[in-house]
Parts: structure tokens; sequence; C-alpha cells
């Protein structure tokens, strides 16, 4: 599925041992559907173990694995909700969070992707996007509601994204 | 003009979007600023004349006067308010 100019991919209900069990499956397709470079999945697992990526969101904790852009060929977010929550540690304390939701983020160009990253987190801070999200019951549910939340922001965000742009450019030049 | 260096691990996506939104914040509040992105490591490059350091990621080291936020409220929404006003507390003197 492709919106916002990025890729989405979406898991429901499969069963990751282990936050490296996960990020090993993510890389795989990631690295399959030609989204990644070869050089993504130790990239991403190496950086989780550096600066792990774990937060505590109002209403669950959540996973943001990504690593730097050289590894990325296209733009995606892969976003999981596996059947038991998945241990990542903490990307701002020392603690061990139990993520019950992962996104994956592939981002090429920081700059450009920041456009759709904020609404998706405006979206997530949001009370009851991430209830809805844990509460979805079948994948389609789960995906579903997922791009309906983050597209409420997204439409948003395009109207100050662009008033921000043309103020920038002003102060630059 | 005041100078803000806001960093994490990679530069590539928590402190793009706390660095997006201190921009919206001091535009809202009429303060003029240049915001720096960088990474952890790539602080003390641009440290010396900042008026002030967010970091998304846990930071433990000091950088002389320069006051240091945590920006991580930024990505998670929890404590939002109160990081916006000490940022603008910080930058408004």
């Amino acid at each position: 599925m492709k919106q916002f100019g990025m890729q989405f991919f979406f898991s429901f209900g499969a069963d990751f041992e282990n936050s490296l069990h996960l990020l090993k499956f993510v890389s795989d397709e990631l690295l399959r559907t030609g989204i990644v470079r070869s050089t993504y999945c130790d990239a991403l697992i190496e950086r989780e173990l550096l600066y792990p990526t774990g937060i505590v969101l109002s209403e669950c904790a959540v996973a943001i694995p990504h690593c730097e852009v050289e590894h990325a060929v296209t733009p995606a977010l892969y976003v999981i909700r596996p059947s038991r929550p998945v241990q990542f540690r903490q990307a701002d304390d020392n603690a061990v969070l139990d993520c019950e939701l992962v996104i994956v983020m592939v981002v090429s160009d920081p700059a450009e992707q920041v456009r759709f990253l904020r609404p998706l987190f405006r979206a997530l801070q949001v009370s009851g996007t991430l209830r809805a999200l844990i509460a979805a019951k079948t994948a389609n549910e789960f995906s579903t509601t997922f791009m309906r939340r983050v597209a409420l922001f997204e439409s948003d965000h395009q109207i100050t994204g662009q008033i921000n742009r043309e103020n920038n450019e002003g102060g630059q030049t | 003009m005041k100078k803000i260096v806001v960093a994490c691990a990679g530069a590539v996506a928590t402190s793009t979007i706390a660095a997006e939104e201190i921009r919206e914040l001091c535009n809202a509040n009429h303060i003029k600023v240049d915001i720096v992105q960088c990474r952890l490591a790539e602080i003390e490059t641009y440290a010396s004349d900042a008026a002030l350091i967010c970091s998304t990621a846990r930071l433990d080291r000091t950088f002389g006067s320069v006051p240091v936020v945590h920006g991580m409220a930024f990505v998670s929404g929890i404590g939002i308010e109160e990081v916006s006003k000490s940022i603008i507390d910080i930058l408004k003197d």
C-alpha cells in the first residue's frame, strides 16, 4: 500500500521470540521487496543495540526501530501488532519496555519524511488511537484503523507544513 | 537569532520531529531561532554559541552553561506542555 509518499506494510498477530527475531523478519521482507539495501538488517540491529528505540506513549509502549538513511532505497513504514508484547529497551532511559506495537521506519530523506512522521506521532499521541489499534481483532481492521487515524492528522499537517516551509525559505534566502 | 541544537542518535527521525515542533513553537511565540539538527556525537561542534540543546535520546554529559532540555516529549506527547514552557522560558531571556 502506498500513501503519503511512503510504502506501508502491516503485520498482525505474528509471534516474535524477541526484538532480534522481529527485526530480522522485517528486514528480510523489506529486502525482498526492494525497500532497503542488503546492509539494512545488520545496520538496524546494531543501531537498536546502541541506541534503543522503545518509547512510552500515553496508552502503551511502542518501539520505532530505524537506522541511517544510506541503507534505505524507498521510504516505508512497517507496522506490527505482535501476538504478545516484544521487549525493547527504552530510548531515553534504562528500562526495558513491553511493546505492544512496533513501527519500523525506513527513512531515506528526513527533511521530506518528517512531513509524514510528525502527523503520525500526533495521531499516536491522541487519546484512543493506540487503544483502537491494540483492540483491532483482524489484520484488516488493524491496517484500516491505522491509515484512517494517520490520515486525519496528515491532512491537517499539509497546510501548516507548507506555511512552515515558506517561512523557512524566506528566512534562509 | 538564537541557536538551538536538536540532537538524537542518528539525526534521522526523532530529532527531526522535535526540531519541527520546536520551530513551530518558536514561530508561535515570535522567537527567531536557528535550528541545527545533529547526532549526539556532534553536539560539541555546535554547542559553544547555542542558547539551548534539546536531545531526544539519553544525554549524560553537559555542555558548559548551555541548558539541556529533554525532547522525547515531542515524540511521545507526554509532558509536551512542560517542555514547551521550559524552552520558551530559556529562550525568552
